[in-house]
């Protein structure tokens, strides 16, 4: 064994050791979550049942109302006794005012029979929406050559009761049975009785078995419950381990022995991904045992989908994830200054990844994709399709590779906390607070552009389409962006002219400025449609972005302004002002430009175009860096909206260019990049720009 | 100002200069709702755009032509995309390259002139698979209708005795009763969990945190009664849990509005504002709840030497609070006179009643009582844990199970001694 | 071989609103085997900078140390394993018993495996542990605490010593025990580098005293010599002496 090995062992067992002594550590990260676990499901599976016997149980009262009220009662009678001996049961309740009557609750539904000719009208003018189908099949026109006066029945109900719904749900599905079983008389009467059964009998064939269909239903969520499992389980040894020593005082004497910090961090690994891996275990095994107790219902028996075979491949598989998570914990906790801080960054890290563990809950993304280059989500997608029963191997390797890779690296930052001075030594290198201003720290930025987006999202909530846009847009852009930025500066006492870098830039910029902005539009248009590979926008959202943008009985001459100098000037002055400039304190240029995009991306409320955006405030970023002023990216950013305003007024679409077409955008943005590096003015002085005198 | 008043400002003033407090307790209520509903909203949109407009690949065979209907309504519904049959379709549909074929032939029994009989093949592993077997299934029963309904009809039966009733359905619940109902199956349960979330990290922080920072004896030793100083700490931990609750339905109403109405499509409109009638109720269960969540975890709390066994020492009453909320979950449970004796419960199940507008005073009542008795017992029991000088002190080392077995005398309070 | 040689060490933090403090500025001293080395120096003079920086848990910003000719910015593993630390700030693991702690501290250091129970007996016996070394240590006493702490400094026998305010905290018979035990560990060979600001320690454990404030050694040598060049008697008016003569100065 050599001496590193030798001290990563020591290391490892006496963590083992001292973690397995702190009893309350094991009750609440292994007994406490296998003794909950099944009391929950127990409890839950218990309420659900008893809520559908007592449902089931019943006996249900109805009344009759209408102006056809005395024709209807007996067919809504004889259907209601329909299904009597499976289930609930009803009764009809003869009271003065069924209306009344069930807005007190002494009836469940009231059946009210009128005739036809307002369900014809109400048909007539209903708009389908894009989302329903149109019912090619006649059933439309069926309907509008009927008698307008056939009995018509509906059921009244109150949706927020539960009897209620239950009942109309019930009535309305024994009506129907009742309609069938009188077409069927009518059919046979008319001598067309046995052959209605053979009408376009349908059969269906499934050529996946039930294994892999309980394969898929258990691939969904498996890596999810993983996920959980392995946070929940490593957690505590994790904060306890490094946040944990460093409050206790025992990291420094951990540091001046003769461990590195990357054989310290390394055992420290070990132990957090052991633990996890060894308490996902048992809560696998106990959730196991509740599906054997039937506790929780599958179609079919795990045991023939999961072989002990598969089982063993699937944990090799799952590997990487449980080291990257372990790593994860682990930095999180080498981050913090204490057992506190790392507990309150705990919670957004899971989040985040159990975000990504969805990934397997979408149909259409098979692994052999982008996906398969994300860590985390790969897994997921992963050990769906192996679980299906569907294993590309090339694919699950580079799944594999990518995510153990991440762990790597994640380890590697997890290392490099242990060298950063600010974080193991709380006493030295500390930022002193200027007195009653706080200090600009990394975590207080993103605070408080978090609490800005949650403010921009409630008000972008509570106004409804008719809202004025303008005003919106105001109370977005001048109150929210540009009146948070200014708090901001104000709170953190930062000069705002510095700030804002409010400097007027060389004149060649804004050739590359007017180069730029178009031809980034093209890239941003090709960026949005490989993104719409990964993740494709529904029909519907793309429709109502049109409609968001021009609404009806505005000038849209008149309506320019407003989106394209307003969010130019104070856009900028959030995102590449404040936010850029706070960070670039904290951060190097490519992480600063990269969250500055991330950031700008979220603040744009839609996931579908979290890419296009990010990928412009990326742009913004960079412009702002390599000019060191704001106004290029203010102009920039009023020219983009402008044209794809205008494009979109014309109904020009960017979407249709050829691959050379984005070829060339590419070399144009790229031209215009090359023009602002080689202008910018912190370059070397000797070797003037050219077209410089 | 009275010592009460000095010492209770000074405690909020310093939560509030504290991170761990001010997440927990206000930007957690506020901020969460917001983005789990971002997430929820763009997720569903998002897994909805991947199904429902994503056409289904479909391969057709055997004598369409002759069914005029049913070829229209393939060719036309956007939902599908017919392919040509490639000859390896079992192939492509295991492959998921395919969704599903759809194989006519005809009948052995002629029911109808070129009746047809109609296989649909899919691959249950796949997710568009099922979907297109789903929307081939709804096409073809659609068809079968048309097709008895017309040869009925040409046998001579009235159009009117088989079209015989209509079958519709109304919701008369108004938007406001639909929202408060939706409202109420949610916010119970969020409530009580904010609650104890704003109330943990005070009473922790006021307690054991103390302890751990030195800061215990200082107050100590100031002129303020010990009563005083303990009954400041409660109210503070209480303000900060009715804070954070109160915070939490304000940011959720304001949240599920536009939200929960765009994912119903327009279907349901649904309106989530408070009634008014609510708020009072809603305010007196903040303040019943957290008066009690915040004396109980200070219960747990107050034996803790650091921050780090407060939290352990608090985390099983805080499941314990959390347990019954399982129930909450549930729409069907009904509130009844025993839901009503159980603390925690009692309230959630007030206030889910309130946000739909029902008031069972009785209920209310004895929902208060409990409350109240259960709150004058841990005050009782937090009574005589401030009189203990070796708790006070800090020099106890037990928890409070020793504590309590102490106090009923039947093992002497004896926390063993560290060796100094 | 000089056990610790340190030339030109410089520490820089860069602080938001005070823009660079230097709180070790250009420091130089050698240690010879067998004698106790004194920092002494007010809270913040920047002793416990530099003794972090000899134990590698600080990187220089500018300057060379080295510990038994290991440099500490390209071999720090070789001055870790050479060097015993001691602070009020390095805390034993509480729920390791006082016999676990030694052998961890050991093993950790590379000491070899054959030798360890050996050494951790030995190590009991010569501190007087004995009885509580089955103990979990924090169930110990403040004095006992004290003791574990010093036989894990130890524990792999280092040629070097380091001692950073050890009697911080300590009531007074533990702080004369902590005395007696450093004058022994030299006694037996160890070269040790001692920090504290109590004048009265300094003055009867020192061999050579360095009077450190902000961040600059200002004076260096034997008791006898800083007398001779001061003309005063007592440590503590040496002291002063120094730190008036340095705030004349203009601060850098």
């Amino acid at each position: 064994m050599s001496p590193a090995t030798r001290r990563i062992a020591t290391l490892f067992t006496t963590e083992l050791r001292t973690m397995l002594r702190d009893r309350r550590t094991v009750i609440m990260s292994i007994v406490l979550p296998v003794v909950l676990m099944p009391v929950f499901l127990f409890a839950q599976q218990l309420m659900e049942e008893r809520r559908t016997r007592a449902l089931e149980a019943r006996a249900y009262t109805y009344a009759v109302d209408g102006v056809l009220a005395e024709e209807a009662r007996p067919l809504v009678a004889a259907a209601a006794v329909r299904g009597e001996a499976r289930s609930a049961r009803f009764r009809e309740a003869r009271v003065d005012d069924p209306g009344a009557a069930l807005e007190r609750g002494e009836v469940d539904v009231v059946v009210d029979a009128t005739e036809a000719r307002a369900v014809q009208e109400a048909a007539r003018h209903e708009r389908r929406g894009p989302g329903r189908p149109a019912a090619l099949v006649g059933a439309d026109e069926w309907l509008a050559t009927l008698p307008p006066d056939l009995p018509a029945l509906t059921v009244v109900y109150r949706g927020d009761r539960d009897a209620s719904e239950s009942a109309a749900a019930r009535l309305r599905e024994r009506l129907g049975e009742e309609q069938r079983a009188r077409r069927l008389a009518l059919a046979s009467d008319a001598g067309f009785g046995a052959e209605v059964e053979a009408v376009l009998a349908v059969r269906e064939e499934n050529l996946s078995g039930g294994d892999e269909v309980a394969g898929l239903a258990l691939g969904r969520v498996a890596t999810l419950l993983l996920l959980v499992f392995l946070f929940t389980g490593g957690a505590i040894v994790a904060q306890d381990t490094l946040a944990g020593e460093k409050e206790r005082g025992t990291l420094e004497t951990l540091l001046t022995t003769a461990a590195t910090r990357v054989e310290i961090v390394t055992a420290k690994f070990l132990l957090v991904l052991a633990v996890g891996v060894l308490i996902a275990g048992v809560q696998v095994a106990n959730l196991l045992v509740y599906v054997g107790f039937e506790l929780i219902p599958t179609s079919a028996p795990l045991a023939t989908v999961v072989t002990p075979a598969l089982a063993a491949g699937l944990f090799l598989f799952v590997l990487p994830l449980a080291a990257l998570i372990s790593a994860m914990l682990l930095l999180v906790s080498g981050y913090a200054r204490s057992y506190r801080e790392a507990q309150i960054n705990f919670m957004p890290m899971m989040l985040a990844c159990a975000g990504l563990a969805l990934a397997a809950m979408m149909p259409a993304v098979p692994l052999r994709s982008a996906i398969v280059l994300v860590p985390i989500a790969n897994i997921s997608v992963g050990v769906k399709e192996v679980l299906v029963g569907r294993a590309d191997w090339l694919f699950l390797a580079i799944a594999w590779a990518v995510t153990a890779g991440a762990a790597g690296w994640t380890m590697r930052l997890a290392a490099r906390t242990l060298s950063t001075e600010r974080l193991i030594v709380p006493s030295t290198g500390e930022t002193y607070e200027r007195p009653g201003v706080p200090a600009l720290r990394p975590e207080r930025i993103f605070t408080w552009f978090a609490v800005m987006w949650a403010v921009l999202l409630l008000v972008s909530l509570n106004t409804g389409p008719d809202f004025d846009i303008r005003l919106q847009l105001l109370i977005n852009l001048g109150g929210i962006f540009v009146g948070g930025s200014f708090l901001f500066m104000r709170r953190f006492r930062l000069d705002w002219r510095e700030t804002l870098l409010l400097r007027v830039p060389r004149w060649e910029v804004w050739v590359a400025v007017l180069v730029g902005a178009p031809s980034g539009i093209a890239v941003g248009t090709g960026v949005f449609q490989l993104a719409n590979r990964i993740v494709p926008v529904p029909v519907e959202v793309l429709e109502s972005f049109g409609q968001y943008l021009v609404p009806e009985g505005m000038s849209f001459w008149m309506l320019l302004p407003f989106l394209t100098l307003m969010p130019g000037v104070c856009e900028e002055i959030a995102f590449r002002g404040v936010l850029q400039q706070s960070l670039r304190r904290f951060f190097r240029p490519v992480p600063a430009a990269l969250l500055v995009g991330i950031i700008f991306g979220l603040f744009h409320v839609s996931l579908f175009r979290l890419f296009p955006t990010a990928f412009l405030g990326v742009l913004f970023a960079a412009v702002t860096m390599l000019t060191g002023s704001i106004y290029p990216a203010m102009v920039w950013h009023a020219l983009n909206n402008g044209i794809a305003l205008v494009t979109g007024y014309y109904g020009w679409s960017l979407a249709a260019l050829e691959p050379a077409g984005y070829a060339a955008a590419t070399a144009l943005l790229a031209l215009s990049f090359w023009i602002l590096w080689r202008t910018r003015p912190d370059a070397d002085p000797r070797s003037p720009a050219p077209g410089r005198t | 100002m009275s010592p009460l008043l000095t010492l209770y400002r000074f405690e909020v003033r310093s939560a509030l200069r504290e991170r761990s407090i001010v997440i927990n307790s206000i930007l957690l209520p506020i901020l969460l709702y917001p983005g789990l509903m971002w997430l929820m909203f763009t997720g569903i949109s998002f897994v909805r755009g991947q199904t429902d407009d994503m056409a289904s690949r479909i391969v057709v065979s055997g004598p369409l032509e002759a069914h005029a209907p049913l070829d229209r309504a393939l060719r036309q519904d956007r939902r599908f995309q017919i392919v040509d049959p490639a000859g390896e379709d079992a192939a492509a549909l295991r492959a998921g390259a395919l969704d599903a074929r759809l194989e006519l032939s005809v009948h052995p029994v002629a029911a109808l002139p070129g009746n047809l009989q109609a296989l649909v093949v899919y691959d249950g592993s796949h997710e568009r698979s099922s979907a297109a077997r789903q929307r081939l299934v709804e096409v073809l029963e659609q068809y079968r209708d048309l097709q008895i309904r017309t040869e009925t009809l040409a046998r001579g039966v009235a159009a009117r005795d088989w079209a015989g009733f209509l079958v519709e359905g109304r919701n008369v619940a108004s938007e406001r009763d639909m929202g408060g109902f939706l409202l109420g199956l949610m916010l119970p349960l969020m409530f009580v969990v904010m609650v104890a979330v704003g109330c943990f990290y005070p009473a922790i922080d006021t307690t054991a945190g103390e302890r751990e920072r030195g800061t215990w004896e200082t107050l100590m030793t100031t002129s303020a009664s010990r009563t005083s100083i303990v009954v400041a700490k409660y109210l503070y931990v209480a303000t900060f849990g009715c804070v954070a609750g109160l915070l939490n339905v304000a940011a959720m109403a304001l949240t599920m509005r536009t939200i929960v109405g765009q994912l119903a499509g327009g279907a349901v409109a649904l309106d989530f504002s408070v009634r008014p009638e609510a708020l009072p109720v809603l305010a007196a269960g903040a303040v019943l709840l957290s008066a009690f969540i915040a004396a109980g975890m200070m219960v747990f709390a107050s034996f803790a030497r650091t921050f780090r066994e407060g939290q352990s020492m608090i985390t099983p009453f805080y499941l314990l609070v959390l347990l019954p909320t399982v129930f909450l979950s549930s729409r069907g449970t009904a509130f009844s006179p025993a839901l009503a004796a159980i603390p925690v419960v009692n309230v959630a199940l007030v206030i889910r009643d309130a946000l739909s507008g029902v008031f069972q005073w009785p209920l209310i009542g004895i929902t208060v009582a409990v409350t109240l008795a259960a709150i004058a017992g841990l005050l009782r029991l937090a009574a005589a844990i401030v009189a203990a000088e070796a708790v006070v002190a800090g020099s106890y080392s037990g928890t409070l199970a020793t504590f309590v077995r102490g106090l009923f005398g039947r093992a002497a309070p004896a926390p063993k001694e560290t060796a100094r | 071989m000089i056990p610790v040689d340190v030339a030109g060490l410089t520490k820089i933090y860069v602080d938001q609103s005070r823009g660079e403090v230097r709180a070790v500025d250009d420091i130089s001293f050698a240690c010879q085997p067998g004698e106790i080395f004194g920092l002494l120096g007010a809270n913040g003079a920047g002793k416990t900078t530099t003794l972090r920086m000899l134990s590698t848990i600080l990187a220089p910003s500018a300057g060379r140390a080295a510990v038994m000719g290991h440099d500490v910015a390209t071999a720090p593993e070789h001055v870790r394993r050479s060097l015993g630390f001691y602070s009020a700030s390095t805390a034993l693991y509480p729920r390791l018993t006082g016999r676990e702690t030694l052998e961890f501290f050991a093993r950790i250091n590379g000491f070899p495996e054959a030798a360890v129970a050996a050494r951790v007996e030995a190590l009991i016996t010569r501190f007087g542990i004995g009885e509580y070394a089955g103990a979990r240590v924090d169930t110990l006493s403040q004095g006992m605490k004290q003791k574990v702490s010093i036989a894990r400094t130890v524990a792999h026998d280092p040629p070097v010593l380091i001692f950073d305010e050890p009697s911080v905290g300590l009531d007074v018979l533990n702080a004369l025990e902590m005395q007696k035990v450093i004058g022994e560990l030299r006694d037996d060979g160890k070269t040790i580098i001692f920090s504290t600001h109590i004048m009265s320690e300094a003055e009867r454990l020192c061999d050579r005293i360095a009077i450190i404030h902000r961040g600059r050694i200002h004076a260096c040598g034997t008791l006898a010599e800083l007398r001779a060049a001061t003309g005063r008697h007592y440590l503590e008016d040496i002291f002063v002496h120094y730190v008036e003569q340095a705030g004349a100065a203009p601060t850098p």
